[in-house]
């Protein structure tokens, strides 16, 4: 015998037709005997032919044009995604950017490079520049008619590594034929950094025997005894026969003379 | 479905045909306002368009029902905060008076599953109107089949009795 709590319970799928063959059965005596069960199978009966009676509503045809607005949208955004992001971006993009990388780093290198050659050069221009100068202004200042600019004029080759010979040659006549004792010593200390010259040395050898001043004579027998003039000897010697030659002077030479040989 | 999820759009076209009439009446029972249904049955297309990729297979059904449910329970949400007044009941309650007329039998069921409070409303309708089985209802709300089927006979059971009141009075 069935319970009418068991009815109730499997109402619904006895009404889907959900159950096997014998449980509905069982089910559809117990009803027929059971007016309660009856009742209550007959209203979900009718609840439930209403649910599948409720007819379907039709929506609009707004929804369909909306839809399909839609749809284009999207698709036209999915292309551009497309468009956008092709497969190979990453990686292109990367090489794009190592060489504009390289590009911007060899530019810096050729800047700097150019940069310093440009400044070593303007530095030579300009080294030669006040060297140039220099030259000039000795030059000029050598045939001054005071002594103390004469000998100021001297004293700026001291700057000259490699002088000139017209440099040198204008040491050489102050050396000779200055009326100025200090003028002709100033020019002789200037010419003693000049011997590897062949111009400067015959010239020092001239001057020793042309010079009376004994002061000058004394520097330039030192110079030529320190580059070991032997030429020199043949003056030196004429010195000390000489008799108007100071005893001081005669000194120095037999010093000198000891040296040379 | 498969098709779309993979990029194709033109296959949304059939997925359309097919579900947009089901998922606007799920909506107009829950909701009875046309305007609004339509509105909620455009998202879920627009939706299921934007989340194709988490579309891993399985019944499609369920997925895009589910989709329907999380939406209208998000229209449902935002419908309290602004209507402080009026309940949503009310408001299809007013509704209901202008069709009764009309057709007497579909306002009483409409009637009692007003009822009805959401959850179960929403189960009813899927299962008695929309005719979707238990199994997949289940998927649908995160249950099991066992426990669905037992709540919507009882829901049944209570609607039957709402059904009869509403008829005899």
């Amino acid at each position: 015998m069935i319970h009418c709590k068991y009815i109730e319970n499997n109402m619904v799928d006895y009404i889907d037709r959900a159950l096997s063959a014998k449980e509905s059965e069982s089910i559809k005596n117990h009803i027929t005997a059971c007016t309660t069960c009856k009742k209550a199978f007959d209203k979900t009966s009718i609840l439930m032919n209403s649910f599948a009676n409720e007819p379907s509503v039709q929506p609009s045809a707004k929804l369909k044009t909306s839809f399909e607005q839609l749809l284009a949208e999207e698709k036209a955004k999915q292309t551009k995604v497309i468009a956008l992001t092709p497969k190979k971006s990453s990686f292109k993009s990367f090489l794009q950017i190592a060489a504009s990388v390289a590009i911007l780093f060899t530019g810096y290198l050729i800047g700097g490079y150019q940069e310093s050659q440009n400044s070593k050069q303007e530095l030579m221009a300009f080294q030669n520049e006040k060297k140039q100068l220099k030259e000039n202004m000795m030059l000029a200042m050598i045939d001054n008619s005071s002594p103390s600019k004469r000998i100021k004029a001297i004293n700026y080759t001291e700057e000259l590594t490699t002088p000139n010979t017209k440099i040198l040659q204008a040491l050489i006549e102050r050396m000779q034929q200055d009326s100025n004792s200090n003028v002709r010593l100033s020019a002789a200390e200037a010419l003693s950094k000049f011997t590897d010259s062949e111009l400067v040395r015959t010239s020092l050898i001239e001057t020793l025997t042309t010079e009376k001043d004994p002061s000058i004579q004394i520097e330039i027998i030192q110079i030529l005894v320190d580059i070991q003039e032997k030429r020199a000897l043949a003056p030196m010697r004429k010195l000390l026969e000489q008799p108007e030659s100071p005893d001081y002077l005669k000194t120095q030479v037999h010093i000198g003379i000891a040296h040379l040989i | 479905m498969q098709t779309v999820s993979e990029g194709n759009l033109d296959a949304m076209t059939y997925i359309f045909e097919r579900y947009n009439v089901r998922l606007f009446n799920f909506y107009f029972q829950m909701v009875n306002d046309k305007d609004v249904c339509e509105d909620l049955t455009q998202n879920v297309f627009l939706k299921v368009i934007r989340y194709k990729h988490s579309y891993k297979g399985g019944k499609f059904a369920s997925w895009i029902f589910k989709i329907a449910r999380n939406l209208f329970y998000d229209h449902y949400q935002q419908q309290k905060k602004t209507q402080d007044f009026e309940s949503i009941e009310d408001v299809v309650g007013e509704l209901d008076e202008d069709t009764t007329e009309k057709e007497e039998e579909i306002s009483h069921i409409k009637k009692a599953l007003n009822s009805l409070n959401t959850k179960d409303r929403e189960l009813i309708v899927m299962n008695r109107i929309e005719g979707i089985k238990y199994d997949q209802i289940a998927e649908i709300v995160g249950s099991n089949t066992v426990a669905v089927k037992t709540k919507i006979h009882r829901i049944i059971k209570k609607l039957r009795i709402n059904y009869f009141e509403t008829l005899a009075s």
